[in-house]
Parts: C-alpha cells; structure tokens; sequence
C-alpha cells in the first residue's frame, strides 16, 4: 500500500507542475470510480478537485455551514434565469458526500431509448447487468430494511389507499445510525460515499489528490491532449489563489458534473464540429407539496428517502407527456424556510408547523419528449459556466400533473392541509379546494412554481454518431486522442431515477476498457 | 406604481440583477478576481447582449449612480470591521427587512443581538458565492440603498432606518407578488438569505421544534 498523498492546493507556496498517466477533473460518483480502477491497474493517476477535503470529523450536521462548504455556490447555484435552483456537490466526493444515498439502477425503459435514438451502443439492460451488480456489491446498496420514517411512510401510506404503485429505496450504507443528516456530510461514515470508498482505495494504490485546484482548461497539440491547466483556489474554493497548476497526462477524464464538465471543455475551445457540446442538459426539474399531519412526523430524522412511487413515471409512455417519479425530501429548518416563498407572520406559522410537516417531490423525466431538446450550458463573461435552461409546455403540464397528484396524495395520507411549493399558494384544506387552485389558481410558470434539482446531467452526451454526442458510448471524446468523458454529464436524457448508481456502473465499465487499454491487462474493482 | 412607469423601469432592473448584463461589470466585489487564466481565444457567448444594447443604457446609468454613490459616501457604504461584503448601508436594509421577513418567529427579547447574529450570518452567506453572483446582490443592495432607485423600484419613500412596518410589508408584498419577475426574483433572494441567516441558529429551532444536530462520538467521526 503506498502512502497516501494529498496535495491542499490553497497552500501551495509555488507553482507546481505534476506527470500522470491519466488525469481526471473532479472526485466525484464518475471521476473517483475511473480514480480507483485506473490506479489499481497500476497507472499513475492524478484526481482534480475543486473543493476541500471534508470528512466526518468536519459534518457537523449544521446546514449553513455544510451549504458554504460541501456545495457549488453555497448551495445557490440557479439556472441562468434564475428559476431553478441547482444542488451540486463541490468537495472531495463531490455530490456522493451531499445525495441522500437513493440507489435506483438505469430504468431498462431508458437504456433502450438511448440505443433506439441516439445511437448508444452495448448500453442495454442486459450489457450493464454485470456493472450494476459489481458496484451495488462494491457500495453496499441493499434495500432499505428499517421501518421507514414518518416522512416516507406518508407516502407509503397516501398510495397504498389510492392503489398506486410504491415500493422500498434501496441505500448504499453501511451499519447506517438512521439519523437524517445524509445532505450535510454523513458524520458515522455509513454512507458508502466516493470519500470512504473509492478515494481512499485509489489514494491507497498511489493516486495523488489535490483539492482546491480549478481546472481551467484542458490543453492540445495536434487533436491530442498534454495536459490540464488548473487555478490553486483559496480553502473556501472561491477566488484564485495566484498559484498554477499544470497536470501533464497521456490521458484525461473530465468528470466535473453537469455544468462544470461542458464548462471545462467550452473553455478550452476543443473541436465541436457538430455543436454538441453542452446542449441536451437535463435535470429532473422537481417540484413539491408540504402537508400537515396530525401527529408528529419529525421530517429532519432518519433516512431521509426510503420509500418511493412510480405510479406517474410512465403515465404516458416514454416519449409522452412528463412522467414523474414521487420521493420525499426531508425537511430542515434552513430548507424548509427557503421553501416557503411567503413572509411574516404566515412564514412563522408555517415553520411552527415543522414538526407535523411532510413533504413530497416530484421528479421530472426530460428529454425524453420531443418538444424539449435540453438546457445549454453557456460560458459568462468570467468564463465560469451557466445552465441555460428554459423551461415549456411540456414541464408546465407535468408540473401541474404533479401538483395534483401529490396534494390527493398528501389528503389520502391523512394530512390537514397542503401547501404546494409555489409563490402563490396558500394551504388549502382540503383536495377539492386544492385541486382547483392548482387548476386554476396557479399560475404555471417560472418562477412561480419553485423548481429545484440536484441531478444535473447530460451535455457532454454519448452516442456512436459524432453528430448527436460529444463522445461515443464509452465515453471517449469523437474529435481528441486521449481524452473521456465519464460523469453523469454522458447521459443523452434524464434518467427517471437519482443518477449515483447509473454514473457508478457506467463509468466502472468504461474505466476497466480505458484502464485495459492503457495498460494492458483486465481490471476492475478488488 | 403604474405599470407603464414599472415598464420603463424594468430594464433597469433587468441589467441591474445581472440578467442582462453589460459587457464590463461596474463595481463589485467580483472584480479582478474571475475564472479568467488567459485572454479568450473567442469571445464567450452573451445572448443577452443585444437586448442589453437596445434597452440597457440607462439601467447601466442608474447602477453606476447608484454604485457611485456608495463610493461617494465612503464611510457608510464600507464593510464594516468584521464584514466581508454587507456595507453599512446593506446592513441597515437587512436591520429593516429581516423582522418583517420573519414575523413572529423573530422573538421580541433579545432582538437586537438577534438581528446582529442575523447580519452576520447574511454577510457569510453572501461572501461565500461566488464573483458572478456577489456581483448581481451587489447591484440589487445599491439600487435598495440609493434614495432615488429605493424609492422608484422598490416604493419606500423613508430611508431604511426610520423606514416603518408597515411600508417594508408593503414592500415586499409588492415585490413577490410583482408581475414582473426581476422583482419576485429579488424579493427571493433577499428572502433566502434572510431565513438561512435565521433558520440555522440555534435560537430558532425550538420554536420549530427542532432539537439540532445530535452529538456524535469523535470516535465514530474520523477520516477513512
């Protein structure tokens, strides 16, 4: 085992040059599983981080804190109008440390989609098996055997009186305390995130981490590429510290995320002779409802997403009219404020009303429907990225499916009144009086209706035709040498569920192909 | 406000949050200090920068009164010691708006050192974004902390110290229930801020029955 070396870039005294067989740009679900495999094959690699290295000892469980330092923007990020609000992990790990740890493989629905439309080959159902299996073994992902806590029961129980479909989250934990706090840092280490996992395994086998380092660009000569130039950022991530870093590498992988991948490669002006970087951005745009029960539901304790419905998630076939999966998020203080658009004394009472409060989401498949093509993520005048996302028909009438469908929902689960997430709502006690003011009442545009999303995928897509994806269905870039793409920013859609173990299986098989291929001989996970 | 006078204000608004903003920012907080490690090669792309040509020009005037005018006034519109990026002037509108902003959750004793732990953890929040969008609060601050912009664009005729109950109610009712949504969307992150200022302090959560973070062992919480 090689001692591990970690390089805080905020400190760097000097600039610093490094010599990798493969770089990658970000730690997170597809850059540190791609760290892990690539390292155990023996090569040299270096893992990219624009964050801090956080651990349990830091997850205190404090929302405004964990905001500032395990998320983009300080959990702020929106789309460029402002109308969606964007939940991106930056730290070491990125989203994996911050997700609720909702583990759903690819719907098989999805996969033959992309084989059928945009030419994504050896992707099936069948194909991914194996990789799915592998990292679910991997990451501990089994369904969820304690009883649910209140939050989700509530939805259990409102689709087990309508006849809807429901079913068990399965989680990737591991002797998991129940506690809740899986959004801020888990503080047991029983998420079975990319910071206990992969990171270390891949420290352990001789990768080198830096973190607070920014990739700026990633360079070329000839349609090959040499190497990645990067900013040292100060320790809260935030502005340049005046120190560069150059990581020279016969391989990259740009695993950034959605928005900030597309970003890197916008920035480094690469060949896009068919326009097809950034476009196709998609981020299951979520809308939700509160209800108020009468007894003590305590929404900030226990495994935040256990029980979940696809009663609507196909409700009009795969191309059709919005379909939408229904989960819980849970309810913090600081969240749960931010999410009631009023003020006053109105506010206050809908907080003292906290502990009795459940809530529901509703996440939206896009890209699937022909009327919408996607976000595109745009460079602004400092060069950072921006999700150009504009929403239309087609996420107004799902939006307002949704509320529908999550106030009878809410009612059937016993609740006294709703609240749908939306500027100009009101509770309203019961579903009749709901249904018409979500009808007719509501007005169903941005940003009206308040939009979160914390899946952003897509941009940088994959198919076998360089005229629909950025690389081809292993994530190798049509137009460089030397350069992947292996992050959830490969998607051709959505996915209709949360992203971790898509990204974790996807970019396990492309990172044993490169890994392979740069060295010789098969490998995978231990 | 009639909506013809809003009308003729909205652009300014608009280039004044940033939507469309000018090619070179005036002011702020993110300056010299970008994502820039070279000149561009090809110029990033800027659709908004048309329609900013076409109706931006005297939003751009206003914003640079505006930020003039905290230039000018130098010893109240400096971050105060301690502060990273309120002003005096911003704290003086966040001392007026977070009380309305949070009605009765705000307890009456001790309210002067709660609304102070407030400001502070606004200033903490706010220095915690990034360049770009301490640029657009930069701008939204001075157009609420300029009398002749704070009077057009947001209705209050007192200045934010004197300003009373009632006229920063109306306020706000006019901004999130505007049709316009530059304004629902200022009245938005002025709310935001307000309420993750507040809704993380301890002082706040008994009230909404929330007990904190439970204790773990450091045993248990260490570095894999």
């Amino acid at each position: 085992m090689a001692e591990r070396i970690h390089i805080d870039a905020a400190r760097l005294e000097k600039d610093e040059s490094f010599a990798a067989d493969v770089a990658i740009v970000g730690s997170g679900a597809g850059g540190a599983v791609a760290a892990e495999i690539l390292a155990r094959a023996g090569l040299q690699v270096v893992l990219i981080e624009a964050g801090g290295y956080h651990t349990a000892k830091d997850f205190n469980g404090r929302e405004g804190e964990a905001f500032r330092t395990l998320y983009w923007d300080a959990a702020s990020r929106k789309t460029k109008d402002k109308a969606i609000t964007l939940l991106q992990g930056r730290t070491v790990g990125g989203s994996t440390v911050v997700n609720w740890t909702a583990s759903f493989r690819t719907p098989p629905e999805t996969l033959a989609h992309w084989a059928e439309a945009f030419a994504v080959k050896e992707t099936d159902a069948e194909h991914m098996a194996p990789w799915f299996e592998m990292v679910e073994r991997r990451l501990s992902v089994a369904p969820w055997d304690v009883p649910p806590n209140a939050n989700n029961a509530a939805l259990g129980r409102g689709c087990e009186r309508l006849g809807w479909h429901h079913g068990v989250v399965s989680r990737n934990v591991r002797d998991c305390w129940d506690l809740g706090y899986c959004g801020y840092g888990c503080p047991t280490n029983a998420k079975q995130s990319m910071l206990v996992t992969t990171i270390p395994a891949a420290l352990d086998h001789g990768a080198i981490l830096i973190s607070h380092a920014r990739a700026m660009t990633v360079e070329t000569e000839r349609d090959r590429v040499t190497h990645v130039e990067c900013l040292a950022l100060d320790s809260e991530s935030l502005h340049p510290t005046g120190r560069k870093l150059r990581v020279h590498a016969n391989h990259v992988i740009v695993a950034g995320g959605g928005i900030n991948g597309p970003g890197l490669l916008l920035r480094s002006r690469l060949p896009d002779p068919h326009r097809r970087l950034g476009k196709r951005t998609f981020l299951h745009p979520v809308n939700a409802l509160a209800g108020e029960l009468p007894e003590k539901v305590l929404p900030f304790e226990g495994a935040p997403q256990s029980i979940y419905s696809d009663a609507f998630l196909w409700r009009d076939g795969v191309t059709g009219k919005a379909g939408y999966k229904l989960e819980v998020p849970p309810l913090f203080p600081v969240q749960a404020a931010i999410a009631i658009p009023l003020f006053g004394d109105v506010h206050a009472t809908g907080m003292a009303a906290l502990p009795h409060t459940h809530a529901i989401l509703a996440l939206m498949r896009d890209g699937f429907h022909p009327s919408f093509s996607g976000g595109r993520v745009l460079l602004q005048s400092d060069e950072s990225p921006v999700l150009d996302y504009q929403t239309n028909a087609f996420h107004w009438e799902g939006f307002q499916h949704a509320y529908l469908s999550m106030a009878e929902l809410s009612f059937a689960a016993g609740a006294k009144s709703v609240f749908p997430v939306h500027r100009e709502a009101r509770p309203y006690e019961s579903w009749r009086e709901a249904k018409r003011a979500i009808k007719e009442g509501l007005s169903m545009k941005p940003p009206r209706a308040l939009a979160f999303s914390a899946h952003i995928m897509g941009g940088c897509a994959m198919s076998e035709d360089a005229r629909l994806g950025v690389v081809d269905s292993f994530g190798r870039h049509h137009q460089i040498e030397g350069l992947s793409v292996f992050d959830g920013s490969l998607f051709p859609t959505s996915l209709g569920v949360n992203p971790q173990i898509s990204i974790y299986a996807l970019v396990a098989r492309n990172a044993a192909r490169l890994a392979e291929a740069l060295a010789g001989h098969p490998v995978g996970f231990a | 406000m009639t909506p013809k006078a809003f009308a003729i204000i909205c652009p300014f608004v608009r280039t004044a949050l940033g939507l469309e903003r000018p090619g070179k920012r005036t002011g702020g907080s993110g300056r010299g200090r970008g994502w820039k490690i070279a000149e561009s090669r090809t110029p990033p792309e800027n659709p908004g920068r048309r329609r900013f040509l076409k109706f931006g020009l005297a939003g751009t005037g206003l914003v640079f009164l505006a930020g003039l005018w905290r230039h000018a006034a130098r010893a109240a519109q400096r971050a105060p010691a301690g502060f990273r990026f309120l002003t005096t002037q911003d704290r003086r509108i966040f001392a007026a708006l977070a009380p309305r902003l949070l009605g009765e959750a705000l307890p009456r004793d001790g309210r002067e050192s709660r609304i102070a732990e407030i400001l502070a953890a606004v200033d903490q929040l706010a220095a915690a974004m990034p360049p770009v969008m301490q640029a657009d609060l930069r701008q939204l601050f001075d157009l609420l902390g300029f009398p002749p912009t704070r009077i057009a664009l947001a209705g209050v005729w007192s200045g934010w110290e004197t300003v009373s109950e009632q006229e920063v109610d109306a306020f706000l009712d006019r901004w999130s229930t505007s049709t316009f949504t530059l304004l629902q969307l200022a009245y938005a992150a002025l709310h935001d801020l307000v309420m993750a200022a507040w809704y993380d302090s301890p002082h706040a959560w008994a009230r909404v029955g929330y007990d904190g973070p439970p204790d773990i062992p450091d045993a248990v919480r260490k570095a894999v």
